[in-house]
């Protein structure tokens, strides 16, 4: 997007989000230097843009999420050539809760036992066995140098902001839960700026990559993390569609 | 209508969201946080700190599970104004909004008003499927009388969610509540009401009791209840029952043997699906069960004939029996399949 000519009306949107504060400059800085979306998918999210930039910051924000889950239906960015045979997903124990919940229509106290089982390390059982793991697309990490290899080497604190802070994931006061399974049947997706929607923790990757890196907490953050001096680095980062747990040697740590 | 909820949740990045923020919010807020949640309000992914690929209502349910009862009670309010004012806008995908949110709250002090959701006709099937979960979910439940209704249990959508509120709330009932009721279209979704009610009557110690009634159930029901109580936190216990039947002799080792294979069957068979693969085995599931059947039911006779003579402790022998027969009926099952294939030239393939 660089230097091509643009509609006026865009250009005046994407001037005026980027000005609006610290996300809507990351989001615009991204939505330029992404390379994976095709031209249609491009069009789609700065006709957005363009669209609403008369109704202001909130009004361009609104429009361009809506687009960016519109796009994320169906497969973007191309599929990771090289992908990993173990995945690895943190979450907290409350969103995965949440996020299982919502994915299968169940109650809320069912989602917790099957978090509960999981991490006990037992085999759900029945109708368990076949829920889904996530409702929308789940953002996954693994081990760079070992196809098989943990996708949580880098935990060397066991301290849930390192998590946090390597992946690019929120603060938190809950419990942080590593999930770690085979990759069967999923296909990893490099991310792209449509995936990321309004998440400020996103770099786009760069031309040429097969996957992306996450976007870590700033050092000056990390003060309390292992002590002293922790200097979060970039993991690998890809997505993948709905996931079912059975069949997948699922193991779940919890990190306190 | 101001957004002053921000000014209590939105700490600094480096905190995230605190739960002491919530507390904070009286019902104004929350209706106003609630409002701007079903309405998709960009601005809160990063106020909130969402995380990646983690959507509104989500967030929240992550949240208020972790809210005293108080808190909670204040949310379902502004829920409830949420509600009404979605559905006096007959916008049905206001009203599908603001059940996703309600959804994660499951709390309020309008039940009538999911019954409406419910019962009314205005609205399309999954305001009335998703009012129906949460209303099944809530703590203290509204009045179970409502789901016994005719208008309630002949909607198969709606039965799994009546289950689950008298699993909770009154488990007996609920053997007589899925006998009256139309069978779901997918009878395991019975499973979990299953499992809670099992755990209630357990503990009241009506396991003597869970037989009969799991028998008066319909057929697909029927087969999912007795499925639920195989599963590993039910079938130690009766186990233990079938066990201490042929200690005591109290019932004929037929039907203890009846009883196991009952309990294990699910196991049984994916222990079979696991280990019989490839063409000898395609198809022949049944009759190997029924061998199988046939061997445990003549090894538990001996195993009563021993107690019977005074040997001790020969009743704990059956499970290592089962064992033992399901290893034998399969290598004995599959010189018989091949020898048959081999008088008829039809065998395709080795074992797998």
């Amino acid at each position: 997007m660089g230097n091509e000519h643009l509609p006026d009306e865009v250009t005046r949107g994407l001037d005026a989000w980027s000005r609006s504060g610290p996300l809507g400059r990351r989001v615009v800085a991204n939505l330029r230097a992404e390379h994976f979306l095709t031209d249609e998918q491009r069009t789609i999210l700065l006709e957005a843009i363009g669209e609403s930039a008369q109704a202001g910051t909130d009004a361009i924000a609104q429009a361009y999420e809506q687009q960016c889950w519109y796009i994320v239906r169906q497969p973007v960015g191309g599929f990771v050539q090289q992908p990993p045979r173990r995945l690895g997903r943190a979450a907290d124990r409350e969103r995965l809760v949440a996020a299982i919940e919502k994915a299968n229509r169940i109650t809320g106290q069912e989602a917790r036992e099957v978090v509960d089982v999981l991490s006990r390390g037992e085999e759900l059982e029945g109708r368990q066995a076949r829920y889904h793991l996530n409702a929308y697309n789940a953002w996954v990490t693994w081990h760079e140098n070992d196809p098989d290899g943990d996708p949580f080497v880098f935990v060397q604190h066991g301290e849930p902001d390192e998590v946090r802070a390597c992946l690019g994931l929120p603060a938190s006061t809950d419990q942080m839960l590593l999930l770690d399974y085979r990759r069967i049947n999923l296909r990893l997706q490099r991310p792209t700026v449509a995936h990321a929607a309004l998440h400020p923790y996103f770099e786009p990757p760069m031309p040429g990559s097969d996957h992306g890196w996450t976007s870590p907490w700033k050092p000056d953050r990390c003060a309390s993390i292992g002590g002293s001096g922790f200097n979060p680095l970039p993991r690998p980062e890809a997505l993948h569609g709905r996931a079912r747990t059975i069949g997948r040697a699922l193991q779940v740590r919890a990190l306190p | 209508m101001t957004r002053a909820y921000l000014d209590r949740l939105a700490g600094p990045e480096a905190a995230g969201v605190q739960l002491a923020g919530f507390d904070a919010l009286n019902e104004d807020d929350w209706f106003g946080l609630v409002r701007d949640l079903a309405g998709g309000d960009p601005s809160l992914y990063d106020a909130l700190h969402v995380t990646r690929g983690e959507s509104l209502d989500e967030w929240l349910a992550a949240h208020v599970r972790r809210l005293g009862v108080g808190t909670r009670a204040l949310a379902g309010a502004g829920v409830d104004r949420l509600l009404l004012a979605a559905r006096t806008s007959r916008s049905q995908s206001e009203l599908v909004a603001a059940l996703e949110i309600a959804a994660a709250v499951k709390a309020t002090r309008r039940v009538d008003l999911y019954h409406d959701l419910i019962l009314s006709d205005r609205f399309v099937g999954d305001v009335a499927e998703t009012a129906a979960r949460i209303l099944a979910q809530l703590d203290p439940p509204g009045p179970l009388q409502f789901w016994t209704q005719e208008r309630v249990l002949d909607r198969a959508e709606l039965v799994p969610w009546a289950a689950h509120a008298f699993a909770l709330h009154d488990p007996e009932r609920l053997f007589s509540l899925l006998i009256a009721a139309t069978p779901p279209g997918d009878p395991s979704s019975l499973e979990f009401p299953f499992t809670l009610a099992y755990r209630k009557l357990l503990a009241a110690g009506r396991g003597e009791d869970l037989r009969r009634m799991i028998a008066g159930l319909p057929d697909g029901v029927r087969t999912v209840a007795h499925e639920v109580a195989g599963f590993r936190e039910f079938a130690g216990a009766r186990l233990t029952e079938a066990v201490a039947d042929l200690a005591a002799l109290v019932r004929s080792p037929r039907k203890v043997a009846d009883q196991v294979l009952l309990i294990c069957r699910p196991r049984l068979l994916n222990r079979f699906n696991t280990v019989s693969t490839g063409a000898v085995w395609r198809g022949r599931r049944e009759r190997f069960m029924a061998e199988l059947t046939s061997n445990f039911e003549r090894r538990v006779e001996e195993l009563a004939a021993e107690v019977r003579q005074g040997h001790p402790g020969a009743e704990l022998r059956v499970f290592g029996a089962l064992d033992e027969c399901f290893d034998q009926t399969r290598e004995e099952l599959r010189k018989k399949i091949e020898l048959e294939a081999g008088e008829t030239g039809s065998i395709e393939s080795s074992e797998g």
